[in-house]
């Protein structure tokens, strides 16, 4: 029982983990808050879903169409809508109040697109779903999948930030954009980059998904709200200690419901997401970067 | 000798704000050239100006023959010019090392970035003992020896150093002249901006005093020294 427990966590972990690393990433390096990143986990969510029951397409290879889908989706936001903006001093002050606004407008179109498109219908597909029992853990293929993928990708992330000079001037970035530009790193490339990087994630989080759970278009809004917990337990714009605190999500979740019941689940998130913000706006490990 | 860096006519400031006008200042290959003048002079700006952290309203900044007033920071650094900025800017999240590597990050310093490393190392021999550290835990003097180090990594040909003494212990102030002065006879160039006037232009070939976003006076630093102008007003003499 604990140990299923235990592996329950660590999947709802390793996902809360991947989802929040893409929020950060945006936030990190652009200083804006992406309220529709959630939403971006239910586009990559759909993709695989479509692509498996009219297409019969695997979702490992939908992470690899996800991934380049919501990239281009990232690309083309920053293109449009963030660019100009964030290039100029002026603007870029007044791009950090209006980005709430085009976020949750790009979310609410995502969302309502998708019912429109898709119907609000949940749906669910079946996929590597036989069941695997090792000491005393039962767990899907499916799951051992998302485990693996999202293992993979941000322990890859950690070592990319701590061993690769793109990984560090991406920390620069998000420390301090005026002194990365004074060292020679191309600030509007990073954050071009993190911005596709960040809208992958959440793609790729959302092909994990849809083989675990059901989907319908409003599934992005609590991965969001998911996120933004993590990534204040972990400190605004600090990539690793937000992967900690997304299995510390997991794990206050997983056991706190099976302790209590699922009623309590919105309860337990919120009331998390308040206490860190009361106690340690800094995050639970080091510290937040400065907004400005 | 034709100047390494040529400004003509430069204006710039902060949006709506001007705060340089019309600054003309050439810098020698090979040479230190002082920037004197009191707080809130404009120093900083023209430094920034230089690396693109701020675009020039009008003027022309001409680098190695070529304006760059208009190309963006890091094609600046790719060019060959390092600024070493006010509050040494370096990054507290990083390990002394990977600030260094950092420092080559553009490149035109890809190319024997490790033997810079080591020749950096053996310069300043308290960076590599504390080279696994993050950065933000070292003291002032030792993030201003990191961030001159750091600069020198990018492999530039001309260095800007940005009021590299500010805050520092008068030990260090003079640890940092040296370095300054090791520079020159490295063949490096250098635009050292100075509130301690004296010193700098004690140091350096030509001097430019700098008040209000105006360049005041200028020549070669020696001439200003011994100016009983400029004594009065900035050595306080
Ligand atoms: N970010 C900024 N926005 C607006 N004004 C600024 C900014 N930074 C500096 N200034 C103003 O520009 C002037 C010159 O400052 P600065 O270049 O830092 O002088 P110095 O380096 O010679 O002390 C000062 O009046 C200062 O208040
Ligand atoms: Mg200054």
């Amino acid at each position: 029982m604990f140990q299923q427990l235990l592996f329950a966590a660590v999947v709802s972990g390793a996902l809360y983990a991947l989802v929040a690393l893409g929020l950060n990433l945006v936030y990190g390096s652009l200083r804006l808050l992406n309220i529709a990143h959630g939403d971006l986990v239910m586009i990559g969510a759909y993709t695989a879903f479509w692509s498996f029951t009219l297409l019969g397409i695997s979702p490992v290879v939908s992470l690899a169409t996800t991934t380049v889908l919501c990239a281009a989706f990232g690309f083309l936001v920053y293109v449009v809508l963030l660019k100009r903006q964030l290039g100029s001093p002026a603007l870029a002050q007044r791009l950090e109040a209006n980005s709430l606004i085009i976020f949750y407008g790009l979310s609410v179109i995502l969302q309502n697109g998708a019912s429109l498109a898709f119907s609000a219908t949940s749906r669910g597909y079946q996929f590597l779903d036989g069941v695997h029992m090792f000491g005393g853990v039962s767990a899907t293929g499916s799951m051992l999948l998302l485990l693996g993928v999202a293992a993979a990708i941000t322990l890859g992330a950690l070592a990319f930030l701590r061993f690769h000079v793109a990984g560090w001037s991406l920390l620069a970035v998000i420390e301090r954009k005026d002194a990365a530009a004074v060292v020679g790193v191309n600030v509007e490339r990073v954050q071009m980059i993190s911005i596709c990087a960040g809208f992958a994630i959440a793609g790729i989080a959302g092909v994990l998904v849809s083989m675990t759970q059901q989907i319908t278009p409003f599934m992005g809004f609590p991965f969001t709200i998911a996120a933004f917990v993590v990534v204040i337990m972990g400190g605004l714009g600090n990539i690793a200690a937000g992967i900690a605190a997304g299995f510390v999500l997991g794990f206050i979740e997983t056991f706190g419901v099976a302790l209590t019941s699922a009623t309590y689940r919105s309860i337990l998130i919120y009331g998390i997401f308040v206490g860190v913000l009361l106690l340690r706006p800094q995050g639970l490990f080091g510290k937040a970067v400065q907004a400005r | 000798m034709t100047a390494l860096l040529d400004i003509k006519g430069l204006s710039a400031g902060y949006g709506p704000v001007v705060i340089l006008r019309d600054i003309s200042l050439g810098v020698e290959p090979g040479s230190i050239t002082a920037l004197v003048g009191p707080n809130g002079a404009g120093k900083t700006t023209l430094m920034k100006t230089i690396l693109g952290l701020i675009r020039a309203n009008s003027g022309s900044i001409v680098y190695d023959g070529a304006d760059i007033s208009r190309s963006p920071s890091h094609s600046r650094v790719d060019g060959g010019i390092a600024l070493v900025p006010e509050g040494r800017m370096v990054f507290a999240a990083l390990t002394v090392e990977q600030n260094l590597r950092l420092g080559a990050v553009v490149p035109r310093a890809h190319g024997g970035a490790l033997e810079r490393l080591e020749e950096i190392y053996r310069q300043f021999p308290r960076l590599k003992e504390r080279r696994r550290q993050l950065a933000g835990s070292m003291s002032g003097g030792e993030q201003q020896m990191l961030a001159i180090g750091r600069s020198l990594m990018a492999k530039p040909r001309l260095i800007l150093l940005d009021e590299p003494t500010l805050g520092l212990a008068p030990i260090m102030v003079k640890k940092v002249f040296e370095i300054i002065s090791q520079l020159r006879a490295d063949g490096y160039t250098v635009l050292l901006s100075e509130q301690n006037s004296k010193l700098a232009l004690e140091t350096a070939d030509h001097g430019y005093i700098i008040e209000n976003g105006i360049v005041t006076l200028s020549g070669p630093a020696h001439q200003l020294v011994d100016d009983p102008e400029v004594k009065r007003r900035y050595f306080g003499m």
